[in-house]
């Protein structure tokens, strides 16, 4: 029985060796994917402006962000003049300037681009025996980007004594 | 006329040679990378995994990158998307399966930084922190400083959507610390302008995002054959467990 079968049987051996031959290496594996892509620019150029308005031994003094880019600011101020005078300052309410024992006024707030601070006002009393001698008042100012911590409270910058709440 | 001997002989000669035509023909198939875009999309025309962000579906079912909109980020001056140091953006990246098959599914995020048009190495690429949403887990084994390889760690069913694989995106403010040298004010009448230089001012944040995935048959032999890793291992329930 086998010899007349003997051609049946090689076919189906050839046919079982194709196809354990092809098998191995034809099965697919169903997969698929999608991309996308994403880009921010980091604006980092920050700056702040000082405006003083002076009138009868007194400054009003405010600070403005003019960064180009919307970047939000820390600032503080500091009056630099004769040891001598005595100064006073003055603000509306709510206060928003905060004196540092350092001789730095700190604004609580961040200032955001193309805003102002509130006006602090210096007014100065110039010893009797100063009062023909001529005298600079100057206005220091410094500003950083606000920096914020991962609650979202702001951080001071190095070397500030604060108290930047913006609350 | 061919005796049946010969016969014989002709058909075993003509099986040797398909058999040995069968198995070059599988060594090439084999050999060919599996080139992580070559897919069997789950018998479809369109793609069987789809990407949400923030709810919205991003793929347009052409196999090209799309662009990530970054709605909740803020725009600069010249109307392009704009990245603040330290606060923290809402970016929900999720997966879909538009298939009728069960997958698994895995996001390959590539994260880094440029100035101008060249990749800037001196901005560590972990500065961009991501948050990585519940159900999704990281690997180790397969991420560094710049990829970031998540797996989802269940099944996910014909039709459902997973859970965020990233929630937040947030830039360390650490940024902010490198600032040029600078001379101190002088002092002599007011100061009228403060502007500091940060050294890495103009840089640009770049996500790359990549959605795979995978049939759940044979999931061992398809992970590895597939994605190249034997990172996730196939729990008992079907659930990965990465590493």
């Amino acid at each position: 029985m086998v010899r007349k079968n003997k051609p049946l049987i090689i076919t189906v051996i050839a046919a079982v060796m194709i196809f354990s031959a092809s098998a191995g290496f034809s099965i697919a594996y169903f997969s698929d994917y999608t991309q996308a892509t994403g880009d921010a620019a980091m604006h980092l150029s920050g700056q702040t402006e000082l405006t003083e308005y002076f009138a009868d031994n007194s400054k009003t003094i405010s600070v403005t962000n003019t960064s180009k880019e919307p970047v939000d600011m820390v600032v503080r101020i500091k009056i630099a003049g004769p040891s001598t005078f005595t100064y006073t300052y003055d603000q509306k309410i709510p206060h928003h300037w905060v004196e540092g024992s350092d001789g730095w006024w700190y604004y609580d707030r961040v200032v955001p681009q193309g805003k102002s601070s509130s006006d602090l006002k210096v007014t100065w009393e110039i010893p009797k025996d100063n009062k023909n001698e001529n005298y600079d008042i100057a206005v220091l100012h410094d500003s950083f980007v606000v920096k914020i911590d991962k609650e979202g409270n702001i951080e001071n910058p190095k070397g500030w004594e604060g108290p930047v709440n913006d609350d | 006329m061919m005796t049946k001997y010969r016969k014989t002989l002709v058909l075993m000669a003509v099986a040797v040679l398909l058999f040995i035509a069968g198995l070059v023909t599988g060594k090439i198939a084999s050999s060919t990378p599996v080139s992580e875009h070559t897919s069997s999309s789950f018998g479809m025309s369109g793609p069987a995994v789809v990407l949400y962000e923030n709810g919205r579906a991003l793929s347009d079912g052409k196999y090209e990158p799309v662009a990530l909109s970054l709605s909740n980020f803020d725009i600069d001056s010249n109307h392009n998307t704009m990245v603040k140091p330290g606060k923290t953006y809402e970016e929900e990246l999720t997966a879909q399966n538009a298939s009728n098959y069960d997958q698994y599914v895995r996001m390959i995020i590539r994260r880094y930084w440029t100035k101008g048009k060249d990749k800037d190495s001196t901005l560590s690429p972990k500065l961009i922190q991501l948050e990585t949403g519940e159900g999704w887990k990281k690997s180790k084994k397969e991420s560094s400083r710049e990829t970031v390889v998540l797996y989802y760690t269940n099944i996910l069913p014909a039709g459902a959507k997973s859970t965020p694989a990233i929630q937040n995106i947030r830039i360390n403010n650490n940024v902010l610390d490198e600032i040029e040298a600078e001379e101190e004010p002088s002092g002599i009448g007011s100061q009228t302008v403060s502007a500091h230089e940060y050294s890495f001012d103009g840089c640009h944040m770049v996500l790359e995002v990549e959605l795979q995935a995978v049939q759940t048959h044979s999931p061992k032999s398809t992970i590895k054959s597939v994605w190249g890793s034997d990172a996730p291992k196939v729990q008992k329930d079907g659930t990965l467990k990465v590493k």
